[in-house]
Formats: C-alpha cells, sequence, structure tokens
C-alpha cells in the first residue's frame, strides 16, 4: 500500500510548519523586550521580574517556544500590538477576502490559460498564437503592481468603468463576507483578480504549450491518430490529459505563492486582505500579527503541497505502482 | 483481380531548407487479401515512411510528390482528413513498434479498446465492453474480462503489443500495418507475436504489411517480401525464391549478413559501407558504391529484371548465371 507514502509525507509536512514556527518564534526574541515595551522605561526592576514572571518569559527558550506552538495549534497568536485585539480574530475577518481574490484569479488563470497554450501549441505559426506568446512575455516581465497601476490608470481614470480600491458594496454570508454577492461588489474584484492572474496566466500558458508539444509528438497519440480517432477526442481525452499532469503542480504551488504574494496586489487595489493585514503589520513592527501570518502560510502553502501529491497519485495510476509490486 | 492494396510509383519527398529531398522513389508494392507482404531495408530505407503513407499519417514535412496508392479499387492519396479517418483504423489498422508507448498511459485499456470500437461500429457501451474482452482474449490476454480494467504499464512489453494488436483489430480492419511490431520485444515474445499475427492472418482473412528490418522474421512469417534500399525497391518476390536465389547483389549481402545458429562465426559476411542518405544518392544504380559487381554501366538506372514467378531484382546483373569476377574499376 502507499500507507507509507502518506505518513512521510505528512511528517514532513509537519516538520515544515515547525521549523516556519520556530522562525516566527525567533520574531519575539530578536524584535525588541516586551516587557519594556508594555511597562514603559520608567518600571521597577521588582515591576519587571513580575511581568517576566506573569509572561512565563523567565523560562527556558525551548519551553517558551513549546508554549508557543501550543497556543499556536489553538489559534492564540495573542493581541495584536497596534489594534490590540486577538490576532487570529483579525486575521479570519481577512481571510475571506483573500481567498476570494485568490481563488477566483486561480480560475481567470487557468480558464483562459490551458485553452490559451493549446492553440499556442497547435498552432504555433497563426497570428493568435504568436499574440498569446506576446501578452504572456509581457506578463512575465512586467512587474504586478506597474500592470495594477496601469489597469488603475486605463480603467478607472481614463475610462472610468471599474473602482480602483477596496472591496466595494460586499455582503455578509454567516460569517462569510462575500463579493460574489452582486455585480455591484463584483465590479470591484475585477481588476486585482486581473493583476493577480496575469503571472499565472503566463506562466500556465507556456507551461500547457511545452507539455502540449511535447505530449502530440509521442507515440500515442500518432497511434490514437491511426485508430482513426476523431482530432477532438485525441486533443481532449489523450493529449491535454497527459499534458496537464506538470500544470496541475504548478497551479497548485502558484496557488499558495499567490496567496501569500497577494501582498502587493492588495496594497495597489487597498484590497483589506490578510496581505495588506500584513503591511500595515511590518510597517507598525506588530510582531504578533506578523508572526501568525508567517505561520498561517506555512500551513496553507505545506496543505496545498500536500493535496497536489495527492491529486497526483488519483490521476496518474503509474505512480500507485507500490500498490501493484505488492500483489 | 485487383489487389487490396495496390502502390504504384509511390514518391515521397521531405521538405527542408535545401529544398525537396526524394526519400522514397517510386515504390510500387502489390498486397492481396489475407496475405503478409513483408517490407525489409535498413532503417532509412523509408519501409515506415510507405506504412505511413498509405493512411495519410505523414509527418508534416513530408510531402507525396508522385505515384497513387489505390486501397480496394479506391485512390487514397489526396483525400480529405475526414475521408482518411473513416479508412484509419476502420479499414487499415496499424500496429507500432514499440509497444512501450503507444497506449495512452493514463487510461484504462478498456477504456481504450471501447473508445475506438464506439468510434468505429456504433455500439453500445455494454455490447462495446463485451467486444473488447473478445479482441482481448482473440490476442492471447489471459483474464481478458479483468485485464480490461488494467492500466498499460501493469503489462508486460509483449502483452503490451498484443493489446495494441487487439486495438488494430478492433474494427476489424481488411489491412494491418505492422512496423517493426516485434523489434522492441525479447526474442521469445517475438515468435508468439508473429504467430499471432500469421493467425490472424490465417483466420480472419486480414491482410499484412510486415515492416521489418529482420530477415528471419520475413522469413518465419512473409508470403511475400519487397527489399527497400535507398527509397527504391530493389528486389521483390515470393518468400522462398527470394531468400533461397536473390538476384539483387544488396539482397545477396543481406542474406548472407544473417546469423545462423551453428555457423561458423566468419560466415557472418557484412555489407561493406553505409546506404546513402536521402539527398546524398548517386546518380543510376543507388547500390553502386557499396557494389561488388559495379561497372560503368551503373550509372544508368538499372533495370528491373523477371526471375520467374513474380520474382523480380533491379539489377542489370540480375539472373546472370555466372557473377562477374572483375572487382570495381
Amino acid at each position: 500500500m502507499y500507507l507509507n507514502t502518506i505518513i512521510s509525507r505528512l511528517l514532513q509536512a509537519a516538520w515544515v510548519i515547525v521549523a516556519v514556527s520556530a522562525i516566527a518564534f525567533a520574531l519575539f526574541q530578536y524584535v525588541g523586550d516586551p516587557v519594556s515595551q508594555m511597562l514603559g522605561q520608567d518600571a521597577s526592576a521588582a515591576d519587571r521580574d513580575a511581568l517576566r514572571r506573569d509572561l512565563g518569559l523567565d523560562r527556558p527558550v525551548a519551553l517558551q517556544f513549546l508554549q508557543f506552538l501550543g497556543n499556536a495549534a489553538r489559534g492564540d497568536f495573542g493581541l495584536s500590538l497596534q489594534q490590540g485585539r486577538p490576532v487570529m480574530d483579525l486575521i479570519l475577518e481577512r481571510l475571506p477576502a483573500t481567498l476570494e481574490l485568490t481563488v477566483f484569479s486561480t480560475a481567470i488563470a487557468v480558464l483562459l490559460g490551458v485553452p490559451m497554450g493549446m492553440v499556442a501549441a497547435l498552432r504555433p505559426r497563426a497570428l493568435v498564437s504568436r499574440a498569446i506568446m506576446l501578452v504572456s512575455l509581457i506578463g512575465v516581465s512586467l512587474p504586478t503592481f506597474f500592470i495594477g497601476i496601469l489597469l488603475i490608470l486605463a480603467f478607472s481614470v481614463i475610462l472610468g468603468w471599474l473602482p480602483s480600491f477596496g472591496r466595494g458594496p460586499v455582503a455578509d454570508i454567516g460569517v462569510w463576507r462575500t463579493n460574489f454577492a452582486s455585480w455591484d461588489a463584483f465590479r470591484y474584484m475585477l481588476m486585482p483578480a486581473f493583476t493577480l492572474a496575469l503571472f499565472q496566466l503566463t506562466l500556465i500558458v507556456r507551461l500547457v504549450r511545452g507539455e502540449m508539444m511535447e505530449v502530440m509528438g509521442q507515440d500515442f497519440i500518432r497511434f490514437a491518430r491511426a485508430r482513426g480517432l476523431p482530432a477532438r477526442s485525441i486533443l481532449v481525452r489523450h493529449a491535454l490529459k497527459n499534458a496537464l499532469m506538470p500544470v496541475v503542480t504548478i497551479i497548485g504551488l502558484q496557488l499558495g505563492t499567490i496567496i501569500a504574494f497577494a501582498l502587493i496586489t492588495e496594497t495597489v487595489f487597498q484590497w483589506p486582505g490578510m496581505g495588506l493585514l500584513f503591511a500595515e503589520a511590518v510597517a507598525f513592527a506588530d510582531i504578533p500579527v506578523m508572526a501568525a501570518y508567517l505561520c498561517l502560510i506555512a500551513v496553507i502553502f505545506v496543505t496545498i503541497n500536500l493535496a497536489v501529491d495527492f491529486l497526483y497519485i488519483l490521476i496518474d495510476p503509474r505512480l500507485r505502482r507500490g500498490h501493484g509490486a505488492s500483489r | 483481380m485487383t489487389p487490396l492494396l495496390d502502390i504504384r510509383d509511390l514518391s515521397v519527398s521531405f521538405r527542408t531548407r535545401a529544398g525537396l529531398v526524394p526519400t522514397l522513389d517510386k515504390v510500387s508494392l502489390q498486397l492481396g487479401r489475407g496475405e503478409i507482404l513483408g517490407l525489409v531495408g535498413e532503417s532509412g530505407a523509408g519501409k515506415s515512411l510507405t506504412g505511413l503513407a498509405l493512411t495519410g499519417l505523414l509527418p508534416p514535412n513530408a510531402v507525396v510528390t508522385a505515384g497513387s496508392v489505390r486501397f480496394d479499387g479506391q485512390e487514397v492519396l489526396g483525400l480529405s482528413e475526414a475521408a482518411l479517418r473513416r479508412i484509419r483504423g476502420r479499414r487499415i489498422g496499424m500496429v507500432f513498434q514499440d509497444p512501450m508507448t503507444a497506449l495512452d498511459p493514463l487510461m484504462r485499456i478498456g477504456e481504450q479498446l471501447v473508445e475506438t470500437i464506439r468510434h468505429h461500429l456504433r455500439l453500445s457501451r455494454g455490447a462495446a465492453l463485451d467486444r473488447a474482452a473478445e479482441l482481448l482474449d482473440a490476442v492471447g490476454i489471459p483474464a481478458a474480462r479483468q485485464r480490461l480494467r488494467s492500466y498499460p504499464h501493469e503489462f508486460s512489453g509483449g502483452m503490451r503489443q498484443r493489446v495494441v494488436i487487439a486495438l488494430a483489430l478492433a474494427a476489424e480492419p481488411e489491412l494491418i500495418v505492422a512496423d517493426e511490431p516485434t523489434t522492441a520485444l525479447d526474442v521469445s515474445v517475438q515468435a508468439q507475436v508473429l504467430e499471432l499475427l500469421r493467425g490472424l492472418c490465417r483466420d480472419r482473412g486480414t491482410a499484412i504489411l510486415l515492416v521489418t528490418h529482420d530477415m528471419g522474421v520475413i522469413a518465419e512469417t512473409a508470403d511475400r517480401l519487397a527489399v527497400l534500399y535507398a527509397g527504391g525497391v530493389v528486389e521483390a518476390g515470393p518468400v522462398g525464391p527470394v531468400l533461397s536465389e536473390p538476384g539483387h547483389p544488396y539482397a545477396r549481402g543481406l542474406m548472407r549478413a544473417i546469423p545462423q545458429v551453428g555457423a561458423a562465426r566468419d560466415s557472418l559476411v557484412p555489407i561493406e559501407g553505409a546506404m546513402p542518405r536521402p539527398g546524398q544518392w548517386p546518380g543510376g544504380c543507388r547500390f553502386q558504391p557499396r557494389c561488388p559487381l559495379a561497372r560503368a554501366a551503373c550509372g544508368e538506372p538499372p533495370p528491373d529484371v523477371p526471375l520467374g514467378s513474380g520474382h523480380v531484382a533491379r539489377c542489370q546483373f540480375a539472373g546472370v548465371e555466372e557473377e562477374p569476377r572483375h572487382a570495381r574499376a
């Protein structure tokens, strides 16, 4: 069975999270002394020691770290220095904004990128394909913030079609605050999502193009044609499915990166997501928020990585070989 | 009776930066129903190209410059892609060299069979599954029903080639083009696959164009054979006479280059030199630079000399009793 694989992957994932938490924990150790920050310069040495004991700061570092881990596991990252509210509440408030933005932009990138890559692979000399490759070149080479500013200039300043910042009239569905409930709110998401999507899109276009070109030259495609199968079913059932394997990996890994680096887009468009929260926290040296963000991103990354690994096993029967060999 | 497959003067060139490079030059072959025709030659002689031209599967940079290919009386060259698709798989099946790469690795073989069967025969899914199992059974795969759910990587090379043959047979084609079907297989498995092909030919009346570089395979399997050298047929005829009394010096060289079990090591005589590549063909007889019999007259296009009972060799010395002893001038 491949249970061994699953267990070893899970253990690896756990190690990564612990390592990142250690870095987050180290932030507290190196960026100033919380006691003097809380009591001010004039407090007596006795007061300082008392507070130090209360906060558990007199205990060995290893113990403190364990406690940090324990608290973090329960979602307790302490209070924000800037806002005085629990860090986890702040993050949970901002989470829907970032998730909606990143998932929507990934959807755009996949739904446009896969067909564009296929066209570019199948008709490499056509004018459309050249246009696609040009756009993808622009996408890789222009920095995200610049594209965002260009879009704002074009669609908000000159044309006046789309709002340039914020989430707009969002609706609350339970605890989830969404932009998908009305067209009015949805408009606010268009530019940030496209800005964020462009980099992924170019990546997917190039990847799908490369993979499709390779797969189309393979024997089993020739054999499928020799069997008389129609072009469309060869393309979709055989070529695309085989070409998508590496694309799935990249999309998965990118989703993590995108959540993390939505930061720039969120700053440009003042999108009130986690990225913007983090950017503000850095400006105010709000250590608990920074630490929590770091840990959360690590968890998201690792979870997506795991999901991609398992998706692989699901898609490609050859990876289930461990299963076959034991028969 | 008109032959099932009638190739006349088929010429194919490759488009390159240096212009059109002739690669097949006036190849003519005939193949009757239920017959096995072996097409032999070194790699690069144009064997595979001939097979691919039949179903319009030539690489995109290859162009047919002349000739005709009639299949069951119908001209195949110049047919539309849609018309070709009605022939591919349905009337002409193909088996490729490497069974490891010919199957879609992500699809169960039952699904690949059903897909092919349903495309050609308009059967219900259930009926197509039944037929898929029958086909696997017919090509000698044990526990066919259960194996439908297997993926290609779960089969050995020989078993995979059987699956490929089952796929080629899916719509009961009248002709199978088998391009080096046993080259990638172990010797012991080779014999089984050849036996399978021969059996199909016998039981179903399927004609086979067997493309190979292996004279042993031809000797065991084919009824007739054609020897291809540098894009042209240099000798053709029934297997017996061609193998025992080859008329063309190249064919004679091929026979001497076949290893025989039990023969002395030095009885193997390689042919000196290498086959000229397309674009570097000499004028006249293309074998003359390597030929022990070459003379000034070989600069002219050689004649096709009939040697009786359909045996033809393209050499002016073919059928001459005593081999001229003088070496090349």
